[in-house]
Parts: C-alpha cells; sequence; structure tokens
C-alpha cells in the first residue's frame, strides 16, 4: 500500500512541479504587467545579436503608435524615430556603453509620434554580458517627460523673466540713487553758499559795525547768526545721514569695545570736567564696516553723554548679551531718559523728545544709526523711563 | 606781504566779497585779481588766444563749480601748459564731497581747502592760506615761455 502510494506520487510529482512553476510564472508576469501599467512607462527589450526588440504595449498609448507599426527591428522602431538632431549623439552614447563596460545606460531626447510631433523622453536600460563581458542584450524603459520638461521652460521662462524684472528694478533703484547723489552734492554746494553769504555778512556786521546798532539790533544780530549756524549743522547731518546710507560697505571684523573707549577718551577731552562713570565691556567685536560702526557707536555714545550732563554721579555702560545665537549690544545711560509714548518716533530724522534749549542736537542721530543697524541687517530698539535713563539695544 | 599776486576764481559775489574781506582782516595786502568764471580764469592766465596771460600770480583759489569752464577743466589747463605746470592751485569750495576731493588731487592741485560757513574759521582759513602760499611756499623759478 505503502509503496503505491510512493509511486503515484512519484508519478505526480512533475505534473505538480509543473504546474507550480506556471503559477509561478503567471503571477509574475501578471506583477509585470501590474508594474508597466502603474509606471507608464515603454518597456523594451533588446536582442543585441539579432538587434530586434519587443515592446511592450505601453508604446501605443505613450506615442501614438498602432501594433504594427511597432516594428521588432530596432532601426525602423527606434533608432529612426530619434529626433535627427538628437539621433546621432543619442546612438553614439548607447553604443558607447554597450561596447563599455558600464552596466546602465540614461539618455534625454526628443522621439517622434505617430502625428509627426516630437516627445521629450527620458530613457534608460541596463545592459546584459555574456561570460566574456560582451553586451548581449539590453532591457530598459522609456518615460514621457514632455509636460515635465514644458514645466522645466516655463518655470526657467519665469525666472528669465523675474531677473528681468529685478534688472530693471535695480536699474530703477540704481537711477533714483544716481538721482539723490546729485541732489545730496546740490544740497552740500548749493545750499551751503547762501548760508555762507548770511553768516559771513551778519559776523561782519557784529564786529566792525557793532557801534553803528542799538542793543535791540545787536540782539536780531545774535539771533540770525544762532540760526544760521543751526541750519549749517542741519546741512551737514544731513549730508552725513545719506552718505551713511549711499557709502560702500567693507566688512570686516570691528573692535566696538575700543571704538567705545576712543570715543567716549574724545568726549571727555573735550569736556574734562566732566565726571562719568564708564563701563565699557571688553572684548566685543562684530563683523561689518568699521567707519559706519565707528558713526553708529559715536552718535549713541555722544547721545549718552549728552543726556547725562545734568545728572550728577552719571554712568554710561557698554555691554552685549545675546538672543538666540544673535548678539545684542547695548548702550546705556542713567541720565535724561524719555517717554516711552515716544519711542516711535525716536528714529526719523529731525524727530526729537527734547528741546533745543535743554539739549541741543538737530534729530538725525538715531535715525542715522537705524540706518547703519539696517544697512548691516540688524536693528535698534530702545527702552527708557523720563529722569531715569535710556538704553539703546542693537544687532548687527 | 609781498608784491605777489593772488588770482581768485570765483563766481558767486557774495563769496567774492567775503574773501577779499577775510584777505584784509589778515592784512594780506598783496594784488587780488578775480575771475568770475573759469574762461575768464583762462583767458588771465593764457590771453585769449593762448600766446600768454596778462598775469602770473603766486597762487590761484580755485572753486569747483564755475560757469561755462568749470574748475576741474581749469586746473587740467593749467597742469598740461608748461608755463603753469607747477603753479600752486589751492581748491576752495563748498563741496566736501570725496569724489571732488580725490578727482582735485588727480589733477595735482596741491591743497584743498572746504569753505566753512563760520565766517571766523574762513578767516582763520584764509589766514593759513596766506601764510603757507605767499610767505613760506617755494616754486621753482619760472621757465621762460619759448
Amino acid at each position: 500500500m505503502a509503496t503505491r502510494l510512493k509511486k503515484n506520487f512519484d508519478d505526480l510529482s512533475p505534473k505538480w512541479r509543473r504546474k507550480r512553476a506556471e503559477a509561478t510564472l503567471r503571477e509574475s508576469l501578471a506583477r509585470f504587467h501590474a508594474a508597466t501599467r502603474a509606471t507608464g512607462d515603454g518597456f523594451w527589450d533588446w536582442d543585441l545579436a539579432t538587434n530586434t526588440s519587443w515592446r511592450n504595449e505601453n508604446y501605443q498609448t505613450l506615442f501614438g503608435y498602432s501594433a504594427s507599426e511597432i516594428s521588432p527591428s530596432i532601426v525602423e522602431s527606434w533608432n529612426e524615430r530619434i529626433h535627427p538632431d538628437d539621433r546621432e549623439r543619442v546612438l553614439s552614447h548607447i553604443h558607447a556603453v554597450i561596447d563599455g563596460t558600464d552596466e546602465f545606460w540614461t539618455d534625454e531626447y526628443r522621439f517622434r509620434r505617430s502625428d509627426g510631433t516630437y516627445a521629450d523622453v527620458f530613457d534608460r536600460g541596463y545592459v546584459l554580458r555574456d561570460a566574456s563581458g560582451r553586451g548581449m542584450r539590453m532591457v530598459g524603459a522609456i518615460q514621457d517627460i514632455t509636460e515635465r520638461k514644458q514645466a522645466q521652460a516655463r518655470l526657467l521662462a519665469f525666472n528669465a523673466e523675474l531677473e528681468q524684472r529685478v534688472a530693471r528694478r535695480t536699474r530703477e533703484l540704481q537711477d533714483l540713487n544716481q538721482e539723490l547723489e546729485t541732489f545730496c552734492y546740490s544740497v552740500s554746494h548749493d545750499l551751503r553758499a547762501p548760508l555762507r553769504g548770511i553768516a559771513g555778512f551778519t559776523e561782519i556786521l557784529a564786529k566792525n559795525y557793532a557801534s553803528a546798532l542799538d542793543d535791540t539790533a545787536q540782539g536780531y544780530l545774535g539771533r540770525v547768526r544762532a540760526a544760521t549756524h543751526r541750519m549749517g549743522e542741519l546741512i551737514d547731518d544731513l549730508l552725513k545721514l545719506s552718505r551713511v546710507s549711499r557709502d560702500q560697505m567693507h566688512r570686516e571684523t570691528v573692535d566696538l569695545s575700543a571704538i567705545a573707549r576712543d570715543v567716549l577718551a574724545n568726549l571727555q577731552h573735550a569736556a574734562p570736567e566732566r565726571q562719568v562713570e564708564l563701563c565699557i565691556e571688553d572684548g566685543l567685536t562684530a563683523k561689518g564696516d568699521p567707519r559706519l560702526l565707528r558713526i553708529l557707536l559715536e552718535n549713541l555714545l555722544d547721545n549718552a553723554w549728552k543726556f547725562t550732563s545734568k545728572t550728577p554721579a552719571a554712568s554710561i555702560t557698554f555691554t552685549a548679551s545675546s538672543e538666540g545665537n544673535v548678539p545684542i549690544f547695548a548702550v546705556s545711560d542713567n541720565g535724561a531718559g524719555f517717554d516711552m509714548r515716544y519711542a516711535s518716533k525716536l528714529f526719523g530724522p529731525f524727530q526729537r523728545l527734547h528741546r533745543a534749549t535743554e539739549f541741543p542736537g538737530t534729530g538725525i542721530g538715531l535715525a542715522t544709526v537705524q540706518r547703519i543697524a539696517s544697512r548691516h541687517g540688524g536693528r535698534i530698539w530702545a527702552e527708557a523711563e523720563p529722569g531715569k535713563g535710556a538704553t539703546f539695544r542693537f544687532s548687527l | 606781504m609781498n608784491d605777489k599776486t593772488i588770482l581768485l576764481v570765483e563766481d558767486n559775489p557774495d563769496d567774492e566779497e567775503l574773501t577779499l574781506l577775510a584777505f584784509q582782516q589778515n592784512h594780506i595786502s598783496n594784488a587780488i585779481t578775480v575771475a568770475r568764471d573759469g574762461a575768464e580764469a583762462l583767458d588771465l592766465l593764457f590771453g585769449p588766444d593762448g600766446s600768454g596771460g596778462s598775469i602770473s600770480p603766486a597762487v590761484i583759489l580755485l572753486d569747483l563749480k564755475l560757469p561755462k569752464v568749470d574748475g576741474l577743466e581749469v586746473l587740467r589747463c593749467i597742469r598740461a601748459d608748461e608755463r603753469t605746470k607747477f603753479l600752486p592751485v589751492v581748491i576752495l569750495t563748498s563741496s566736501r564731497e570725496d569724489q571732488d576731493l580725490i578727482a582735485s588731487y588727480s589733477l595735482g592741485a596741491n591743497s584743498y581747502v572746504r569753505k566753512p560757513v563760520n565766517f571766523a574759521e574762513f578767516l582763520e582759513a584764509v589766514h593759513q592760506l596766506g601764510l603757507y602760499w605767499l610767505l613760506l611756499n617755494e616754486t621753482p623759478a619760472k621757465k621762460p615761455i619759448p
């Protein structure tokens, strides 16, 4: 009984095995078809010895050819449909791969559809070699990338247009800048000349004709002179402000502590009678334009010096902290301070929070400071309280 | 100070008057010839046909912004001519623009003075100029005109 069963099993075994193999093949073919459908690529299998090829049905949907138009001849079904301008390059490349040792080949070219138009394609293949390394067969897939190419072209065109637009705007800005420079030049020259006339002649009147003028007249002359002086300062400061905005920047590592010490030493030298407690943190450096950063510190420290002029036990500090990775520098004083309600006006040109009789100034200094900070990619802000002092913080 | 002549090239009558006053108040009594534009200055130095000028100043005070021929062009002509190439030229101007400074020195200006608004400062500037260019400075002996 057992022997019979075993014999039957042996008889069945090859049949069963064949069935098993057929099932596996069906499954794998089904998977292959599903994969080709999923990618939409045109699959090809090229016998290099006979120069014939097999192509799947996606070729028909991709390029509009009927089954009969897809000849097994690789020359007819492929070579001749490559755009004449691309053909030589594509063929020499693929044959170089086949004749070489590389396994993989990829290329992009134009491929003719049945209606005569060309599709942009991305094609890639894999070379199967015999033991001696000779290419026997090549299997690959072709992909229609026309839409992607068009989108890319649109993007490039858009970019080019954008660049043109930027160039145009830049030109406009440059023209404006040029105009501004011309304007500054005439302010410097033309506005100053009449002012010099007024100042000069009033000076001569006051000096050489004092006896001919009564006290009231002399008082008026004094006012003319003071007003002229102030206007001269305004013109100078305005020019300084415009120069801060248009001068070329040269970035290097700048020792801010050293500049602060130098600026305060100059202030102390000009007013030796003043006693101010100074505290400057050592080794504060920043990357920036040394000339502009000096102007920035000069303005902030000048202000601190000026607004502590009526403070007994005056003190000025220059320190740094950091916010994330950004260093924040701070100039603080315990002087007159200001009402935070007006803080928004602080950095506008010609804005002043104190009467000229209290503290002199043109109102250009902080506008200058703000421009310098923003030209360095930083910003400046302030905190203060009337009578308690002010702190100006800036990043660069 | 001495008998040297000064050529002042200045188109603004106020600036001219103030400069003359400044010389006077500094007791600089040298003869001062005034040219009111660049062309007049060149005429005075070289003559209308270029054959020879009517004055040979010890120093020229030259404004930059001038009608007809501007100050830099006047300077260029002065430096290009054998007869005047060593003539001290002081640029006396309102401009403090770097481009003007650089252009002036590039063309061979001897000195660049920005006219201060304040008259007292201007007096001092003129005093220094007179002292230096009329008393202290020596220029090569004049070349005979060929």
